[in-house]
């Protein structure tokens, strides 16, 4: 019966070359005392076969009494492999140490990450995570996360639904946060509708109440433009109506003469480091040899799957800049102050007002340009106030 | 006899039993012990008298409890007489 592959692996196997005159009668009196041999071949002059080690020493026995000479080729197999790990004992144990402290150190939560926070901050989500036992520095067996979803769920009010996943060692904290509440009930007590701001009244347009104020008056902030009407049974005296004005905004820039513009020289220095649980080591690169710079960092996270190692891959390039200090001439300088300083009258501008008109002050001052942008919009300027004086 | 009971040679003679898978494995079972081997011949001794397979590139491949298993390109296969296996 031919032995398992199997078997030969777990048993172990020899391989012995036979050379000499008597090889076909070495393997005649290993065939008679059955020694179970196995993949006899002719190697040149020599025989080369197979068998277990616990054969070898009646192989050479019998080699002695056939008048050839033995040489052991090659070993294989499970009691082999044993033998070598023994002598390769350090390696053995490092391997293992290893394996430990990787599984050791991916059993770990080592981030809780927020996603679909609005309204509600970031840390009262952590916070509530925390009590409900999900925190950085916690062991992953044990960790029931349907359990910290009812408990974060429990602790915040304003969230209608809270979901935790466990990818690796970062565990996300998905939230969906309840709708605002309604806007309050209108107050009972009268109201007045008061200017906003400063301006030029355009249109007056009352739709309850009284208006205090015509076309071209000019008012100013806080001055009383609809007055509320007398009050009627199941309806509050609030004053309603739309008071149009035109208001402007203004926006400052100084230009300095001389500007200084920075620029990419085209050299890149680049430095790779490993991030390993917090701590950054840098392999290459650790100083760097430009003055001034622009740098950017490239992250590469190790793992497989949904399997993450707490070990980053970091590579940080730094641009060299040059510093170069422009001349302007006292319009360009003009140019580019009058575009900052709309841009800022422009940035104050309410969404619903319409620009109607700018004006442009320009200051020529010693080594600069200051520029001053004044835009009239229409907008509408009233907004409810409690009446001081009852109708 | 053995006809007519309907029994197997190889049991009750004690005869050798040969398998071939084309011209590529060779199985024998029931032998008396190999008698020679080199790359181009294999001679086994049976209770009916010698076996000599030819050949090239011969290996044996096991050599267990009476089964002698072989591989390799085999050209011819000889039975001999028991008495010239004797003799």
């Amino acid at each position: 019966m031919r032995p398992a592959p199997w078997r030969s692996y777990l048993v172990g196997e020899i391989e012995l070359r036979v050379q000499g005159p008597g090889a076909s009668r070495f393997v005649r009196l290993c065939t008679d005392s059955r020694v179970p041999v196995a993949r006899l071949r002719w190697d040149g002059d020599a025989l080369r076969l197979k068998l277990p080690p616990g054969e070898l020493r009646r192989a050479r026995r019998l080699a002695r009494l056939a008048g050839v000479r033995v040489r052991l080729e090659d070993r294989r197999g499970l009691p082999f492999f044993i033998q070598g790990l023994r002598a390769r004992l350090g390696t053995v144990v490092g391997c293992l140490l290893a394996a430990l402290a990787l599984q050791g150190l991916t059993a770990v939560v080592w981030l809780v990450e927020v996603r679909g926070a609005v309204r509600l901050p970031q840390e009262a989500i952590l916070s509530a995570a925390r009590a409900a036992g999900l925190r950085p520095g916690r062991l992953r067996w044990g960790l029931d996360l349907n359990a910290v979803e009812r408990r974060m769920l429990l602790a915040l009010d304003e969230l209608s639904w809270v979901g935790v996943e466990l990818k690796g060692v970062v565990a996300t904290v998905e939230v969906v946060e309840k709708d605002p509440p309604p806007p309050p009930p209108p107050p009972a007590y009268p109201l007045e509708l008061v200017a906003a701001c400063d301006g030029i009244v355009h249109t007056v347009l009352v739709f309850r109440g009284q208006a205090l104020v015509h076309p071209g008056q000019v008012v100013s902030e806080g001055q009383v433009l609809i007055r509320p009407p007398p009050p009627l049974p199941g309806r509050p005296p609030h004053a309603a109506g739309l008071v149009r004005a035109r208001v402007w905004y203004t926006g400052e820039a100084a230009v300095p003469l001389v500007g200084r513009q920075d620029r990419m020289t085209g050299r890149v220095h680049l430095r790779r480091s490993v991030r390993i649980a917090g701590r950054v080591i840098v392999l290459s690169g650790r100083r760097v040899p430009f003055e001034l710079y622009e740098s950017c960092r490239h992250v590469l996270r190790v793992g497989w799957r949904n399997v993450n190692l707490p070990v980053e891959f970091l590579t940080d390039a730094f641009f060299e800049l040059e510093r170069k200090h422009r001349h302007l001439s006292p319009d360009e300088a003009a140019h580019l102050a009058e575009g900052l300083a709309r841009e800022q009258a422009v940035t104050l501008v309410p969404a619903q007002a319409r620009i109607l008109s700018s004006r442009v002050e320009r200051t020529d001052l010693a080594g600069e340009v200051r520029v001053s942008v004044a835009v009239e919009v229409l907008e509408d300027i009233g907004l409810p106030r409690q009446a001081v004086e009852s109708p | 006899m053995l006809r007519s009971l309907d029994l197997p040679a190889d049991v009750v003679l004690d005869l050798p039993r040969l398998t071939i898978v084309g011209n590529l494995e060779f199985t024998l079972e029931n032998h008396q012990g190999l008698a020679g081997f080199s790359p181009h011949e294999l001679l086994i001794i049976t209770r009916s008298g010698p076996i000599r397979l030819r050949g090239r590139d011969l290996v044996i491949d096991g050599v267990h409890e009476g089964e002698i298993r072989a591989s390799g390109r085999f050209a011819s296969l000889e039975f001999g007489s028991a008495e010239e296996d004797h003799g």
